[in-house]
């Protein structure tokens, strides 16, 4: 992997964009020709990808400021100062991007990295590295929540092309009590000390008052989507509900296209209750996958709902209680958007700081969906979530349903274990526990 | 390799080390005294000795398998930590009266949990929230949760642990770090009075033993070393660079092969004495607090300090007139492995010879390991 000069190392982020916008343009197109309920709610997904690429596409051409920041660091903040983002994790992680992966890891395992780290990050590094992800004007680095992402950042900030970027980070705490969240609100308000001296802008606070406002619809719409779920059967797949996540916190954060959104969401969900029209024909297992997303999981869901009835009624993404923010002055809102980042966030939540909260999450999870079974996080980079294992299955075990062990797997990187195994670990796994 | 000085001091060091509940402790506990046992270096053992407890750095030591800790962990958590909670849930920590912990890795983390939940005693465990930034925001930050771990320590055990304590405490240490660094300083000369397993062994006691015996100890040895005509029979000076390495035995092959380390930068070595906690400081908190995110080198744990860690080995190398570098690294560490990574390139850069290893934390696949570092001495021309 040689990098050469400024310039080529600039057209070939630009040049990967640019393939993303035409598969994203092109299945737009396919999708628009199609007029069902579903595509109807995939539509506007396709689209706000589409223009996130485009968005970055442009700073980078116009020489605007961009913005590599993480998942969901106050999303509210980059919005209300209008500041474009991309998620340095996310960006080699979107749909489009699988076909490329099996030969871009086999490039990454030339690193020297470690290949008993998270290849989600090992692969950002890569992109890094190679010159395939664009180069930003700032950096905002969240040091949780696991050793490995900390590693990355530490990587990232002292890679040669990278290390004279301005980059700021926010310090999580162990705690989730009143003086933590007073502590990292502080942390939030770097953010934006940070953004306004990279930027020359100043956070207008009465629009990140409305930004939040609508975040919070968004928030309320989102438990509600999630309640829906509750319903034997359950009305929608898992695919779909997976997308709620980078939805909210990463494409259309406050923006009332993604209310609208989330509402088409709940409505159509509503509607299949009511008339009770599961999203399987004959829902036998519902399963809960207490992992993130991962690269090949739209195989194995496929996989799940033919081969087994399954669905997968919840995940840990999707499972992210956050709390409502008090916007009646700046201190609650920074509050509220340092508690939201630091305890409520998809993993954070549950990785951060004690098992406590993973364990008793599960717990609500399982109870709440009706779950039959949970297939537990084997992923090899989640090491603190594979050291909770024991205690994962005894939750199962006490809530008297199936833990279905995959195996350790690499969420990212299919070569790891194949999905073919995968399957006929988790057959085996369905059939003993009855559940075929 | 071996010292020519083989010392009764060495030898009760290397005795301390090779087991857990070695003489010195059983001495401690028998007399009636307490053992607190800590995870991480960022533990200010001068609060656990303010408290008047012997305070113990966790190990696993004599390990033989990890049967009932694979029930909670997996395969793919970092091997000390499975093989330490292997004789946690054995009982071979019965002995404990308390233990602390702070973030410092997602594995050990969750050893708090899983202990938290599934061996309920000793009845005083406690957490710190150690920063992953390094500024002063932080050292207040740190320097309240060790308020909080005083306050809980003292309420627990019905005691008071007074600021006269903690100074005499934090002078007692830093006697005990300065005694370290002047064996350190002998290895820097031609003629090293002792090798690195030797010196690993004195600094793995010195988190296992009281510290008055540990200190006489120490000084017995030194002005026996001063003595000694010293070893210049190697091929290669070494440092070792990486995380929780306590079993001299792994240097002891390295050095076999002919290279000797001079120096290091190891969780058990020079990371946790190369500087003193600042005595002049207002509060001793405060001066705990700042000697863990400030002055120390950092561990990889910790954001934004990857330029102070690489200068110090810079240092290190030019001090200690090293010939190559060996980095260490135990099997799925996260913190450690982009470390290595970052090294790497760094060493690359500035030219200076470097082997990468993995391992796991019971010594194995010795002849591997042999065969690497000959091959790395014989690539730096030794
Ligand atoms: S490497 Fe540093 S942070 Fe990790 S256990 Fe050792 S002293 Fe603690
Ligand atoms: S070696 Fe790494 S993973 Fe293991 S305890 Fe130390 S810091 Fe944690």
């Amino acid at each position: 992997m040689v990098v050469d000069s400024k310039t080529e190392r600039r057209e070939r982020g630009l040049r990967r964009i640019r393939e993303e916008i035409d598969w994203y343009k092109t299945t737009l197109k396919e999708l628009d020709k199609l007029t069902t309920d579903e595509t109807k709610l995939w539509a506007p997904l396709m689209r706000a990808q589409l223009e996130q690429y485009e968005k970055t596409l442009r700073c980078v051409e116009e020489r605007k400021p961009l913005l590599a920041s993480y998942w969901s660091i106050c999303p509210e903040v980059y919005r209300a100062m209008d500041i474009h983002y991309f998620n340095v994790q996310g960006h080699h992680f979107q749909q489009s991007q699988a076909r490329f992966v099996i030969r871009e890891l086999e490039e990454c395992d030339k690193l020297g990295l470690a290949r008993d780290n998270c290849s989600l990050l090992r692969l950002a590094m890569y992109y890094i590295a190679s010159g395939l992800m664009p180069t930003p004007t700032m950096i905002i680095h969240k040091l949780e929540p696991c050793d490995a992402l900390l590693g990355l950042h530490e990587a990232v900030r002292t890679h040669k092309e990278w290390r004279d970027i301005p980059h700021y980070s926010l310090d999580p705490p162990y705690w989730e009590d009143d003086r933590t969240l007073d502590y990292y609100a502080g942390e939030v308000n770097g953010v934006v000390s940070f953004l306004e001296e990279q930027t020359g802008k100043k956070l207008d606070v009465d629009r990140l008052r409305e930004i939040i406002k609508e975040s919070n619809k968004q928030y309320e719409l989102w438990a509600e989507y999630n309640e829906l779920r509750r319903a034997v059967p359950c009305p929608h797949g898992y695919d779909l509900s997976a997308q709620l996540y980078p939805m909210v916190q990463i494409f259309w954060t406050g923006d009332p296209r993604c209310t609208a959104w989330l509402r088409d969401m709940v409505g159509d969900a509503e509607e299949r209750v009511r008339t009770k029209k599961g999203w399987l024909e004959r829902e036998k297992v519902r399963v809960i996958w207490f992992d993130v997303y991962c690269i090949w999981l739209r195989d194995l869901n496929a996989w799940l709902e033919q081969e087994w009835a399954a669905n997968i009624v919840m995940d840990m993404s999707s499972y992210c209680p956050y709390t409502l923010i008090d916007t009646s002055n700046e201190h609650t809102m920074f509050k509220g958007l340092g508690k939201r980042t630091l305890c409520d966030q998809i993993m954070v939540r549950q990785v951060r700081g004690s098992a406590d909260r993973l364990l008793s999450d599960l717990q609500r999870m399982i109870k709440d969906h009706k779950a039959d079974a949970v297939i537990p996080p084997t992923h090899i980079g989640h090491k603190d979530q594979i050291a909770s294992l024991g205690l994962i299955r005894e939750v199962c075990r006490d809530a008297g349903v199936a833990c279905l062990d995959m195996g350790m797997v690499d969420i990212f990187d299919p070569r790891y274990t194949t999905i073919d195994e995968i399957k006929d670990r988790l057959s085996r796994y369905l059939i003993t526990m009855g559940l075929g | 390799m071996d010292s020519k000085t083989k010392t009764k001091a060495l030898q009760e060091f290397t005795e301390a080390t090779g087991t857990i509940l070695n003489p010195a402790l059983r001495g401690w506990k028998e007399g009636g005294g307490k053992v607190v046992g800590y995870f991480c270096s960022y533990v200010p053992e001068e609060i656990i000795t303010a408290a008047g407890f012997l305070p113990f750095r966790m190990r696993a030591t004599g390990s033989t398998g990890t049967e009932l800790a694979d029930r909670y962990l997996s395969d793919c958590n970092c091997s000390f930590v499975r093989n330490c909670f292997n004789m946690v849930l054995s009982g071979e920590y019965d002995f404990l009266d308390g233990v602390v912990w702070c973030n410092s890795c997602d594995h050990v983390r969750r050893v708090h949990d899983n202990w938290k939940h599934k061996v309920k005693t000793p009845s005083f465990l406690h957490f710190l929230s150690l920063p992953k930034k390094t500024g002063e925001k932080q050292v207040r930050w740190y320097q309240e949760e060790l308020a909080l771990f005083k306050d809980s320590l003292a309420s627990h055990f019905g005691m008071e642990i007074t600021d006269e304590c903690l100074w005499e405490a934090i002078r007692r240490h830093n006697q005990k770090r300065r005694l370290q660094r002047r064996l350190y300083k002998l290895r820097k000369g031609e003629r090293p009075p002792v090798t690195g397993a030797e010196t690993l062994a004195v600094m793995v006691a010195g988190t296992a033993m009281p510290l008055e015996q540990y200190g006489q100890l120490l000084s017995d040895l030194l002005s026996e070393l001063a003595r000694s005509e010293g070893n210049a029979n190697y091929r290669a000076r070494l440092m070792i660079v990486g995380g929780i390495l306590d079993d001299p035995s792994y240097i002891k092959v390295i050095e076999d092969q002919g290279g000797l380390v001079v120096t290091d930068m190891l969780c058990f070595g020079s990371k946790i004495m190369w500087e003193d906690v600042d005595e002049g400081a207002k509060e001793p908190l405060e001066t705990l607090a700042r000697y863990s995110i400030k002055d120390r080198p950092g561990c990889p744990r910790f954001f934004g300090v990857h330029e102070r860690r690489a200068a110090f080995i810079r240092d290190m190398i030019r001090e200690f007139k090293v010939d190559g570098v060996i980095g260490e690294r135990l099997m799925f560490c996260d913190g450690w492995a982009y470390e290595h990574y970052m090294l790497d390139k760094d060493f690359k850069e500035e030219g200076v010879p470097h082997l990468m290893l993995d391992r796991e934390y019971l010594l194995g696949a010795v002849g591997q390991l042999r065969t690497r570092v000959q091959a790395f001495l014989e690539s730096i021309g030794r």
